[in-house]
């Protein structure tokens, strides 16, 4: 599930584009789209590996008076890896749901 | 809990998994920004502070590492020798083993000289990447201190064994 959460974390990323995020929005976009309500202390430890792994990049905006915010912007390579695990994604779930549709009464 | 307090333990526990200063700041200044943004409890909202440290420097070791076990042991052995040195060459006697007492102190000079070394590499200040200025932080002792504080124990310790032979 923590790889779901990562994607789905990245997807929100990618979709702020070139301006990027930043940690409390992706918070709400995740509550919004119905994927529950995500502590800073899961959240920041999945974008630092996400960075580390070259998917995302940070910078801090403001700050010198203003609020700091680290904001967060989806990568090159972090879309080619974000399209990938989706594909591999609905592959997986259209499977699975033909699989349970087959033994489910419903 | 207050946002400088949990901040304060997260910088021990950082410092005590080895985290750079660099990449400390960045986690100190997320945690920061974040509480402000919600405005939650940061315990609520990161976990207790070791935890957190653990889920964000996973790589990095804690008390038990290996290459914490080799400072801990450094500053214990710095410690008595300077103390056993110390104390054989006012007595006039030799020092444990039968090493001669200023061989004994030279070692303890030798062992203290590498261990401040080898700290005063590590950048110890912690940066705010938000200002690029030092970051004030609720007090923490960095690693020296608290290896100083282990050679104060061991020194304790060399001359309690001393007295009471």
């Amino acid at each position: 599930m923590r790889g779901v959460l990562s994607q789905s974390i990245l997807a929100v990323v990618a979709h702020a584009g070139v301006d990027g995020t930043y940690g409390y929005a992706i918070a709400q976009r995740l509550e919004i789209e119905g994927l529950g309500k995500i502590k800073g202390g899961t959240l920041y430890p999945i974008l630092n590996r996400l960075e580390e792994d070259g998917n995302v990049t940070s910078w801090w905006v403001g700050g010198k008076g203003g609020p700091g915010r680290k904001t967060f912007a989806i990568t090159a390579s972090g879309r080619t890896h974000l399209d990938h695990r989706t594909t591999q994604w609905k592959r997986f779930t259209e499977r699975t749901t033909a699989l349970m549709t087959q033994g489910s009464t419903k | 809990m207050n946002t400088s307090k949990y901040t304060g333990d997260l910088l021990v526990a950082l410092r005590l998994r080895d985290v750079p200063s660099e990449r400390i700041g960045q986690i100190i200044a997320e945690v920061e920004s974040h509480v402000a943004d919600t405005g939650e409890d940061p315990q609520t909202a990161f976990g207790k502070a070791r935890e957190y440290a653990k889920a964000v420097a996973p790589s990095r070791g804690d008390w038990t590492s290996p290459g914490m076990l080799v400072r801990i042991v450094w500053g214990a052995a710095t410690g008595w020798a300077l103390a056993d040195g110390t104390i054989s060459l006012i007595l006039g006697e030799e020092a444990v083993f039968g090493i001669r007492a200023w061989i004994m102190l030279a070692l303890g000079v030798l062992l203290a000289g590498v261990m401040i070394a080898v700290l005063s590499r590590d950048k110890d200040v912690v940066v705010d990447p938000r200002s690029g200025k030092p970051m004030t932080l609720a007090t923490a002792p960095a690693i020296g201190v608290v290896l100083a504080s282990l050679a104060g124990i061991a020194v304790i310790v060399a001359l309690v064994l001393r007295f009471v032979e």
